[in-house]
């Protein structure tokens, strides 16, 4: 065998130590290289999370305390069950690391097991995407595969330290739950059946996003059954995921009976269905002779069929199985939400994707990822099935949105890595195809030539290579010298490397700063930490009453509730449409309006986040139109879009602001004695490039409590009622000095004199 | 000449004393405090109201005085009351010192809660105008008086000192604490020489004493032709429209009274013999109002404080910051009302029957009324309570307990507690309805148990087994 370098003769057994070693080395460097690219964040900032109070309860109080606690802080004063409204996973599993750490005599904190729950399961994913590619193709594949699960962006950008959020251990459980299952289905064994379902059981438990395995398992078993691949292995495999997988998930509080009442898990169950039906009729095709067969299976097929469609539409149309949800529509139709949900459709994760984010979080993998599908459909083996299917359905998923970029990028990893190892594996394999000396010389076209002569070739041995000038020697296809070899393998390996960087410089630049704390750069490159957030909750922490009611839109929930430990209307967790849109609703109302909703909820200070001075666009002026549309949902006659518009249908914040705009008090909260800072020049709005007018804004049923350093949080406290049963306005009025002409209500006599 | 006053303001001060060892009272105080700053304009003579001012002192109020320019003895000074009371007797200034400015003046009625009696007169400026204005309160224009030609003492031509009966003048909302029955069934009239106001909607304002019903506001000068003209399109104010005196109590129980008339208070009319037109003799019982108005104002009577309130679920005694849905909660509250009788102010229990709890999220979802249980051990108050079944709903609820009735202190006590839901181990464990399904789940064990047994130790596959067996041992 002739190579095209020399390979150093080593014994077949010490080749298979070496690797094993190095297998094992290789799996622990990319799990440590994971975990330490997630802590940026911790390293420059400091380990700031915020919402973990669950958490805390869970650690402190014991599960049970947990699963009944109810928090009246949150969403006042309807306050939150959160045992049954919560999908438990993180916050049990991270219970569970910290009880075995103390039982083992770590002191460990319990922030900081939740600061650090997210890079160790990334260590974690790291490791399942290399078994799960394992079952795939080969192992240096998985280890490449590994490689760039444990770095990427896509998944990075969910998963650093301090990013305490159902995400982090939810890719992990994804990966090994799918592993699982394609374990399952190659050994058609009941056991591995089992441990999926106790992995899905656990996802289930962790993150909403397990529809999507609900889903994927149950097609991948159905498009095997169509392409007539249905084995015992399958049925085995996915019977036992399937009732021990819906029997887990239904011990979910927060899930109970979702999974034999919604659409959504209907698909589960319809498979499951089938596959009896065609595993009997596998049974029956071994009894009854051909004839009489194709008969019977024909007729059974389709009364099944027809029974089975009719019963789902009746259980549907009368109510005991629920429609297809909101968020699921979203999914098809992606100006759904925008019109009948506008608080899914508000979430800036939720928008569809745009292009050069795929490359900006997967960088070249995007570009492998085709040419590994296309590799899958070569062998396309059960499990390759398996990887098409879901390479197609989170692909139109991550278009659809941003959030979901996360659910396409462990397969892109693992198939970017299968094309990314074909292409090393040939290229590096030392072994030159050899030539045959008796294969008669033949002129014309090459390909056709070396065509012919690999066919010949078989089995014949091997000769020396002759290099005559001008004689065409019978070829094999292959790859003979070692420049070749190098032209393909300098460019691949610059590639990692540049992946390698790009990686690096993503997760330190885009995904590592705390949400709460944001970095600037000056001209001369120096850093400036702009700490508004911290700030002002701290302000509120430290100056207001233990039970003083905050009002935000509830993208700051749960950054008020864990920092400034005050209760809030909405947070994070947004359950209670109505609430919200009341909350809405009282940004987007005048005062006259809003002081009645303020009162009514107990508020008694409301901070918004105003970015206008800085230029910090993720400010509530920008989110404005999304409390107008959802306030709207809930009330339209008393909101309406357009009214917030100019009349030429632009947003604006200038003098040419609607007047609605100018008298909404959200615009008076966030501009309110804005232009006074420019002493008399143009107040200009650095987010949107407007000038502010001077004109002052009067606030009469709110007063200035607190304004960040950079203006970013901005904090109202509420007016009582006045104590002489004035109206806010008149008080303020009388405040300034105005007279008052006429008594408001008492009858006057009106003398000229 | 010169000597005439001095000893009419002595004999004056005699006639005062005997008057008030008639009428005053020992060991009175108020609930609040007993500092009072009179503000007095230097048109008004401070000595022509002896009588006042002995009832005042009488009571236990310690009284000074200055001008209303004067910048010393501010009411509060760094945040703390100076003053409990003020008695604003300058109805023609126009400007105060910068303490007494309406809107300094109005932040110590809210804030510091200060009680004030405003004394006015026909010749009242604008600015006291505009002041009563921001109560909702209307005083006629200046040089106007309450004018009756049929209930009037002669002294004086222009019918302008009115003799008013207090039963003609109470408006049915009057509270009981400020005008006090003795003086409502009284047959002797209160002589009035003053403006008049109107009232506006405001729900804290409390109508005391309006004017007969024959009784209306006119101008006291000669009218030119301009005037009378314009005088024809204007209303006239008369009746039960025409308030003579008039008092609020703000939202933190600061209260406040208007009296149109300083001429009132004066010595002369204090307890004044006075004839009506046909010639029937009175002696007036305006010291009698004034004694009753201010001891309203200044906090003697109609006081309720609540002393103590306590939740609990029955059959427990200790509080609880979360209720269960569906538990029985008791809430009680004890109440002690502050008042004067015969001279004498106490703590003693009150009493009444309209007294209501609301269980509150955001609309009430309890409403129900606080039984009279019992007056505790010591005398001075009463103790009310309910039970009620807390409502199937959980969230953050208040008790509130609202008690905003004229004439008495209004009530506001909440106190926030949750109501949260079952937990996991309090729902019933064994369903009856449930039998269907238990039934099923063990049938199907069973089943599925004795299936596996059949396939496992039929008779067909044992056999083959042995077999297998047999074959591989041989």
């Amino acid at each position: 065998m002739s190579v095209a370098y020399p390979i150093p003769h080593v014994s077949k057994q010490t080749i298979k130590n070496t690797s094993a070693l190095l297998k094992f080395t290789i799996l622990g460097v990319i799990s440590a290289a994971a975990i330490a690219s997630r802590l940026f964040a911790v390293v420059r900032h400091e380990s700031i999370i915020h919402e973990f109070r669950a958490t805390k309860v869970l650690a402190k109080d014991g599960f049970y305390e947990f699963w009944n606690w109810f928090d009246p802080t949150a969403w006042y004063p309807l306050g939150r069950v959160v045992g049954g409204t919560v999908y438990p996973g993180l916050m049990v599993t991270s219970g569970i690391i910290y009880n075995v750490l103390h039982w083992l005599n770590f002191p460990v904190d319990i922030r900081n097991v939740c600061v650090m729950l997210a890079p160790a399961f990334a260590g974690l994913t790291a490791i399942a995407t290399y078994l799960f590619t394992c079952e795939m193709a080969d192992e240096s594949t998985g280890l490449l595969a590994a490689a760039f699960m444990g770095i990427v962006p896509g998944y990075i950008s969910r998963s650093v330290a301090g990013s305490y959020d159902n995400e982090a251990i939810a890719i992990f459980l994804l990966m090994y739950t799918f592993y699982l299952w394609i374990r399952a289905v190659k050994e058609g064994s009941a056991f591995w059946g089992m441990l999926a379902a106790v992995f899905y059981g656990w996802m289930v438990a962790a993150w909403g996003g397990y529809v999507f395995i609900t889903n994927m398992i149950p097609l991948h078993a159905f498009v095997l059954v169509l392409m007539g691949r249905f084995s015992h292995k399958i049925y085995i495999s996915y019977s036992s995921w399937y009732v021990i997988g819906t029997l887990a998930s239904m011990q979910v509080p927060f899930v109970g009976f979702l999974p034999v009442r919604t659409s959504e898990h209907m698909a589960a169950l319809g498979v499951f269905g089938l596959l009896q039906l065609v595993a009997f009729v596998e049974t029956v095709r071994k009894l009854v002779p051909g004839k009489q067969f194709q008969l019977l299976l024909r007729a059974f097929v389709i009364a099944a069929f027809a029974i089975a469609l009719a019963v789902l539409v009746a259980l549907t149309s009368s109510g005991f199985i629920a429609p297809w949800t909101g968020r699921f529509y979203s999914l098809w139709d992606t100006g759904y939400a925008k019109i009948h949900i506008p608080i899914i459709a508000s979430v800036s994760e939720h928008q569809p994707t745009a292009w050069p984010s795929f490359f900006f979080d997967l960088e070249m993998l995007i570009f492998l990822f085709p040419a590994g599908v296309y590799l899958c459909f070569k062998e396309l083996r059960d499990e390759h099935v398996f990887i098409i299917i879901y390479a197609v359905l989170s692909s139109y998923f991550a278009g659809v949105m941003v959030r979901l970029m996360l659910v396409i990028t462990p397969v892109v990893c693992v198939t970017a890595a299968m094309a990314f190892s074909k292409l090393l594996t040939t290229y590096m394999d030392p072994t030159v195809p050899e030539i045959d000396d008796d294969a008669a010389p033949v002129t014309g076209d090459l390909a056709v030539e070396v065509e012919a002569t690999a066919n010949k070739a078989k089995g014949k041995k091997p000769a020396s290579v002759d290099k005559k000038v001008g004689v065409v020697a019978s070829l094999k296809r292959g790859i003979y010298s070692l420049d070749t070899r190098l032209v393909v393998i300098t460019p691949l390996v610059g590639a990692l490397i540049m992946f390698v960087y790009h990686c690096t410089w993503v997760t330190s630049n885009a995904y590592s700063s705390p949400s709460v704390v944001l970095a600037s750069r000056g001209a001369d490159g120096s850093q400036h930490i702009i700490d508004d957030f911290r700030e002002a909750y701290y302000w509120l922490r430290q100056n207001t009453k233990q039970d003083a009611v905050v009002m935000s839109w509830w993208d700051y929930g749960y950054q008020i509730a864990g920092m400034a430990d005050r209760p809030t209307l909405v947070d994070n967790n947004t359950w209670n449409n109505t609430h919200i849109a009341t909350v809405g609703k009282a940004m987007s109302s005048n005062e006259a309006v809003a002081y009645p909703i303020l009162r009514k909820h107990d508020v008694d200070y409301i901070l918004v986040i105003f970015g206008g001075l800085l230029g910090y666009s993720g400010d509530d002026i920008n989110k404005f139109l999304w409390m107008v549309r959802i306030s709207q949902g809930v009330w339209p006659e008393e909101i309406q879009e357009s009214n917030y518009f100019t009349n030429r249908g632009e947003y604006k914040v200038d003098a040419q602001a609607s007047q609605t705009m100018k008298d909404s008090l959200m615009y008076k909260m966030s501009y309110y004695r804005f232009a006074e800072l420019f002493g008399g020049g143009q107040a200009m709005d650095r987010v949107r490039n407007q000038v502010i007018p001077n004109t002052p804004i009067q606030l009469d049923t709110i007063e200035e409590a607190f304004t960040s350093e950079n203006w970013i949080v901005r904090i109202y406290q509420v007016k009582k009622e006045d104590d002489l049963g004035r109206d806010l306005p008149a008080v303020s009025a009388f405040e300034a000095g105005q007279r008052l002409k006429k008594s408001k209500s008492a009858k006057t006599t009106n003398k000229k004199r | 000449m010169m000597l005439w006053p001095k000893f009419r303001a002595l004999a004056l001060v005699a006639q005062a004393l005997v008057a008030s060892q008639l009428w005053t009272i020992v060991d009175a105080k108020s609930a609040v405090g007993d500092r009072v700053l009179v503000v007095i304009e230097p048109a008004l003579n401070q000595a022509s109201y002896s009588h006042f001012w002995q009832s005042l002192e009488a009571r236990g109020f310690k009284l000074t005085f200055k001008g209303p320019k004067e910048e010393q003895a501010p009411l509060t000074e760094y945040d703390e009351n100076k003053f409990d009371h003020l008695i604003m007797m300058a109805p023609t200034t126009t400007s105060f010192s910068s303490t007494l400015k309406p809107q300094r003046l109005v932040a110590d009625m809210t804030a510091h809660h200060i009680n004030t009696l405003f004394v006015l007169s026909p010749s009242i400026s604008e600015a006291q105008r505009d002041l009563a204005r921001e109560f909702d309160i209307e005083f006629q224009e200046r040089d106007t008086a309450l004018i009756d030609d049929f209930h009037y003492s002669p002294a004086s031509s222009k019918h302008d000192q009115v003799l008013l009966n207090i039963s003609s003048g109470l408006d049915s909302e009057t509270p009981t604490t400020i005008v006090p029955s003795t003086l409502r069934t009284s047959s002797n009239p209160i002589l009035y020489n003053g403006i008049v106001h109107t009232l506006g909607q405001n729900p804290y304002l409390i109508p005391v004493l309006h004017a007969g019903e024959t009784a209306f506001s006119d101008d006291l000068t000669e009218l030119d032709e301009d005037e009378l003209l314009d005088r024809k399109k204007k209303t006239v104010i008369s009746g039960e429209q025409a308030y003579l005196a008039s008092a609020m109590q703000s939202r933190g129980n600061a209260r406040i009274g208007w009296i149109g008339s300083e001429a009132m208070l004066r010595d002369d009319s204090w307890a004044a013999k006075v004839e009506d037109q046909d010639g029937r003799s009175y002696t007036t019982v305006n010291g009698h109002f004034a004694e009753a108005f201010t001891a309203w104002i200044f906090q003697e009577k109609g006081v309720l404080k609540v002393i103590h309130t306590e939740h609990h679920r029955v059959n427990e005694t200790e509080s609880r910051e979360m209720y269960r849905i569906k538990d029985d909660v008791t809430y009680s509250a004890t109440i002690s009302e502050y008042t004067t009788e015969n001279g004498q102010s106490s703590w003693r229990p009150f009493s009444a029957v309209d007294i209501q709890l609301d269980f509150t999220m955001l609309d009430p979802h309890v409403r129900t009324s606080l039984h009279e249980r019992a007056v505790t051990a010591d005398g001075q108050a009463t103790e009310y309570d309910v039970t009620f079944k807390c409502p199937d709903r959980h969230g953050v609820f208040k008790f509130v307990l609202d008690y905003w009735r004229p004439g008495y202190t209004f009530i506001h006590e909440q106190s926030v507690v949750s109501v949260v839901p079952f937990r996991h181990d309090e729902y019933p464990r064994f369903i009856q309805g449930a039998w269907p399904f238990y039934t099923g789940a063990f049938l199907t064990s069973a089943v599925f148990l004795s299936f596996c047994g059949l396939w496992l130790y039929s008779v067909e596959g044992g056999n083959k087994v042995v077999a297998v067996k047999v074959q591989k041992t041989q």
